[in-house]
């Protein structure tokens, strides 16, 4: 449920028994929640934090202080003035293993496996809906023999008969030939395998270490001891996590900047989610990569490259919970709608940062689409929009009414996603906008509330069924803050198709959020859609986000430069998510991190 | 009630089975150990007791979700003579091995991130908060552990020999079972593959498997001295991580070719286990394969610790056609057969009653199921029943989310620790009470020490009168 955000998260209520009315103060609404007989058991302060301002949430001990933090020890601001941001600081960052996504990615690079190497291991814990999260990437026994049964099995593929020259390099018969030819091909081997390996070039001592491994499996056979290197080498700390070292930096020895092959690490699976190609291990090997312009022109080669769109799609599948769709089961409508709508929203995604204007506001905002003829109808869209020889499940930009359509956040995927099977929820609508467009996470209902719904009134629209979040003090100070953002999207069923009435009645889509600043009310999906498009709130937030999915930590306020630095960047860039993407590798967080602890 | 974490309930795609249909099979009592065509039960060192020189204890841990119902589920009358509610029904021939408590909460969930479900899980085993309290506010969700869980402290205490450390069954993933990094444990969920990490593989004959379990270890003893030699060159909160993985490694050599000597037939599963939407039968059928596959496990002696979860609670899609309910998924402000919407519409509505008295009926015959199973396999000392400690418990104590006088039950005295056949109540005790209790019958303190299991401001000891 928590997204990252820059302030503290809704602490446990026991820690809020304390806390003050705020004083008036643009970071830090807290919002008293009364008791009453309806809604809520308890007498709780409420934090709810603006994205916005530089600074603030400085104080990071809401959760577990007895006094409320918030108004009382925030910073003053800040990023961009002098003082906190003037040292190289990088942050806290613990030693990433790679995540399943980037295993496979890696295991394909390294032996040329297309399969999925990861389908023998556990599902990656999210954090903030990330699956790359480097605190919540361990390994457990359960998962050590996980990592066991799928290095044996990969190696095993890989020295099968018809591969096994080729992955060494030597001779076809290199099986059947005399222990000599064996020990030279291994020993030509192991150094660039290894390098590739492990992503750097491997020491004299590891190196012989490998060659004994070899000679241990080479007991029983040639490919057994290459199967014996394999399977050890797929296991080793050096290729399953990415181990940065660093090196000193002279006017600071509480930080080591990354060396050569620790950038070029960082960039590939910071933009293609894999191992560096050989281009960037040949730069890294030259030196080249200490040199922003050479690393500059290396991100542009990198972005050009068809990885680099698969690993922005998997940022969208993520953040959109694109996943949810599998579980699509509408009254009334087709299960296949389902990838239809999935496609749409991938394909559109993928054509406005690449192909198009790359913007969060043309994300936000955009009047077309991609459909396949199927799900036209949902969109109001007539066939003779499609070329004449449109086949079905194919997609087909087409523009959209903009009166009822604004890039993302009307598009079928999401609407469905937050519906039930035949009726809207606009209050997760509403907090799933304010979670992962505004970074302003909605805190939970006071413990045993009691959330029954009235007895049903098909007299009413949905809007009229919520009518107690508004009316009962007690619901109102926290629902507010979201339910008219979710009562915006009512024209949207629970497919997205716009509809002007609910239930026969007229639908009421407008609101209002006292807490952020939207620029006023609003009235229907558009409108708030387009408000989002150009608000420094949700330019804020999605560089937060991506700095989350890009470093893999949810960031902290030790990160407090770094992500005030690319806000800023991303705003400057009006927007532009490759831009976002490019400041990404420059900031000091990137470049360099804490010199760690004694040995 | 939103549902509370949308994230996890995707992890179904990856437990769904290939979605063909069931076929029906034999039962697996046939393949208990002392059965024709097994070898007899012996313990892992080979002798004919297990290491300890007398029967071991096994710890059990059955999940139910969304609370119970309460005026169904606690019996009526005194300490000794009582009568157990409908909902203990099915449990009835098991009475006298039961402990059931009223008055034991959990109240510990309040000091971490609470959002009306999950902190349920994630403090249900641990007594800790949720959010991991070393972590920066911004890092902190409610999955993290401050730590570990009741099943991993047993089971590293005294499930080392074991070819499974512990046995953590489940039909979908949940967050509940926590290592001693604080790290989630995952769900087995395919009795095939379950059983061959149990048995064995049965197309590989023992010498092959001797000559893989001496390459493994080889294999494993190379990378850890990969591992040894990183260590001292990165920095601190680096080799916390990496020292984590250096032990799971280290434990898992440990346990290469720990053999129970018992090798019973593998029966045919089914491909898959689809969702009930698909198959009404699936989901009985699994519980069916997996109880006894536990029951085996555990008269084996190749594990002395599980896990068995059905179903997690909070929103999602938990439906029960083969109850005889049709599949009305949840609206608003309409009636539904999906579990969690009615444990929250009652009883301020009454039409869920009978529905969720249907359900939590069905779970009591689960348990039931793997109780019989426990107690058919015959040991020194009784039966596995009679030395088993099964905790019952949910994650909340009505679908309301309130978390006083939750629904706990334990089953089985642990080898005669425990006085057993009584409605023990208390006056609003912290379950950490309970979970150190446990932790008693299997020979240790709390993690912690003897005063509390997992946060120290739940101490006072075990609970009174249990012994």
């Amino acid at each position: 449920m928590p997204v990252p955000g820059r302030g503290p998260h809704p602490p446990g209520l026991r820690g809020l028994t304390g806390c003050s009315a705020a004083d008036n103060d643009d970071e830090v609404g807290i919002i008293r929640v009364e008791t009453g007989a309806g809604c809520a058991r308890w007498l709780a302060c409420v934090l709810v934090v603006a994205c916005g301002d530089a600074g603030g949430g400085g104080d990071g001990a809401a959760g577990d202080d007895t006094e409320s933090g918030g108004s009382d020890t925030a910073e003053p601001t800040g990023g961009g003035e002098t003082g906190p941001c003037d040292g190289i600081e990088p942050g806290d960052s613990v030693v990433r293993r790679l995540n399943r996504t980037e295993f496979r990615n890696t295991v394909r690079d390294l032996l040329g496996y297309t399969g999925d190497a990861a389908v023998g291991l556990a599902p990656d814990p999210l954090s903030f809906g990330f699956d790359n999260n480097a605190e919540a990437l361990a390994v457990t026994v359960p998962q050590a023999n996980e990592y066991l049964l799928t290095a044996e099995k990969l190696a095993i593929w890989a020295t099968e008969d018809t591969r096994l020259a080729g992955l060494l390099g030597c001779a076809e018969d290199i099986a059947t030939a005399d222990a000599a030819a064996q020990q030279a091909c291994i020993t030509a081997w192991l150094p660039g395998f290894g390098r590739r390996a492990y992503r750097r070039p491997l020491g004299a001592e590891e190196l012989a270490s490998l060659q004994a491994s070899y000679a241990r499996g080479a007991i029983d056979s040639f490919t057994d001891g290459v199967q014996h290197v394999l399977t050890r080498v797929l296991l080793s700390p050096a290729f399953l996590y990415r181990v940065e070292l660093g090196l000193p930096v002279p006017e600071d020895s509480s930080v080591v900047r990354l060396d050569d092959w620790e950038l070029a690490t960082r960039l590939s699976y910071l933009l293609w989610q894999g191992p560096p190609d050989d281009v960037l291990l040949a730069a890294a090997e030259a030196g080249a990569l200490a040199d922003e312009t050479t690393r500059a022109a290396e991100v542009e080669r990198m972005l050009a490259d068809p990885r680099a769109r698969v690993t922005t799609q998997d940022y969208f599948r993520q953040l959109l919970e694109l996943d949810q769709l599998a579980d699509f089961n509408k009254a009334g409508y087709a299960a296949s709608l389902a990838p239809l709508m999935r496609a749409e929203t991938e394909r559109f995604v993928d054509h406005v940062v690449w192909e198009g204007e790359g913007t969060l506001r043309e994300l936000l905002s955009a009047d077309y689409s991609f459909l396949s003829t199927d799900l036209a109808f949902v969109y109001n869209v007539l066939l003779p929009e499609f070329p004449a020889d449109a086949k079905p499940g194919e997609l087909y930009k087409v523009p959209l009414d903009p009166e009822h359509r604004a890039g993302l956040l009307t598009q079928a995927s999401l609407m469905s996603i937050l519906a039930t099977p035949s009726s809207t929820r606009p209050i997760a609508r509403g907090k799933f906008v304010r979670e992962k467009f505004l970074c302003a996470p909605v805190p939970p209902p006071p413990p045993g509330v009691n959330a029954t719904p009235p007895p049903p009134d098909p007299s009413q629209t949905t809007r009229e069924q919520y009518e107690q979040h508004a009316s009962d003090p007690a619901c109102s100070g926290c629902h507010a803050t979201f339910d008219g953002i979710g009562f915006a999207f009512e024209h949207y069923n629970a497919v997205g198709l716009y509809r002007l009435q609910d239930n026969g009645k007229p639908i009421d889509a407008s609101g209002q959020i006292p807490d952020l600043d939207l620029g006023g009310p609003f009235d229907g999906g558009v409108e708030l859609a387009l408000r989002l498009a150009d608000s420094e709130l949700a330019l804020r937030c999605a560089a937060t986000q991506m700095l989350h999915f890009g470093y893999g930590r949810a960031p902290t306020a030790a990160d407090q430069c770094t992500t005030d630095e690319v806000q800023a960047e991303f705003i400057a860039a009006d927007g532009d998510i490759k831009s976002l993407l490019r400041s990404l590798t420059r900031t000091e967080a990137f470049l360099y991190r804490r010199a760690g602890g004694d040995p | 009630m939103s549902k509370p974490t949308r994230i996890q309930i995707s992890r179904r795609a990856v437990l769904r089975g290939a979605g063909k249909v069931a076929v029906c099979l034999p039962l697996l009592e046939s393949m208990a150990c002392d059965s024709p065509g097994t070898t007899p039960r012996s313990g892992p060192g080979g002798g004919a007791t297990p290491r300890s020189g007398s029967t071991p204890k096994r710890l059990l841990v059955f999940f139910i979700p969304n609370g119970t119902i309460t005026p169904a589920w606690f019996p009526t009358g005194t300490e000794t003579d009582f009568q157990l509610a409908p909902l203990m029904a099915p449990l009835a021939p098991y009475r006298d091995q039961m402990l059931i408590y009223s008055g034991v909460d959990n109240q510990v969930y309040l000091k971490g991130i609470v959002d009306n479900h999950n902190e349920g899980m994630t403090t249900l085993l641990t007594g800790q908060p949720a959010g991991d309290l070393q972590l920066d506010p911004a890092a902190r969700t409610i999955y993290q552990s401050n730590g570990i869980s009741l099943d991993q402290y047993v089971a590293d205490a005294i499930g080392g020999d074991s070819v499974m450390r512990s046995l953590p069954i489940g039909y979908e993933w949940y967050h509940w079972l926590y290592d001693k990094n604080r790290n989630q444990i995952q769900h087995n969920g395919s009795p095939s593959q379950l059983f061959m990490q149990l048995f064995g593989d049965p197309n590989i004959d023992p010498d092959a498997l001797n000559r893989i379990t001496l390459r493994r270890k080889s294999i494993l003893d190379d990378v850890q001295s990969d591992f040894t030699k990183l260590l001292p060159k990165v920095s601190s909160n680096d080799r916390v991580k990496l020292q984590e993985h250096l032990d799971a490694i280290r434990t898992l050599e440990l346990g290469l070719g720990n053999t129970t000597s018992c090798k019973p037939e593998m029966p045919m599963y089914p491909a898959g286990y689809p969702q009930p939407q698909e198959d009404p039968n699936a989901l009985p059928l699994w519980c069916e394969h997996m109880t006894s596959l536990m029951a085996l496990a555990l008269a084996c002696d190749a594990t002395r610790v599980g896990t068995f979860f059905i179903r997690h609670g909070g929103g999602g899609q938990s439906f029960f056609p083969w109850l005889g309910m049709d599949i009305i998924p949840e609206e608003p402000n309409l009636p539904t057969t999906e579990h969690h919407a009615m444990s929250h519409s009652w009883p301020t509505q009454p039409y869920p009653y009978d529905n969720l008295i249907k359900i939590h009926t069905w779970f009591s015959e689960q348990l039931a199921l793997l109780c019989g199973k426990l107690q058919a396999q015959d040991e020194l000392g009784g039966s596995v029943l009679d030395n088993s400690l099964i905790l019952v418990c949910s994650e909340n104590a009505e679908g309301s989310h309130t978390k006083t006088n939750m629904p706990f039950l334990t089953i089985g005295s642990a080898g005669g620790y425990f006085r057993t056949g009584r409605h023990v109540q208390f006056g609003g005790v912290p379950h950490n009470r309970l979970l150190l209790s446990i932790a008693n019958a299997f020979g240790l303190d709390g993690p912690g020490g003897p005063d509390h299991f997992g946060d120290p401001e739940f101490g006072g000891g075990p609970l009174p009168g249990l012994t």
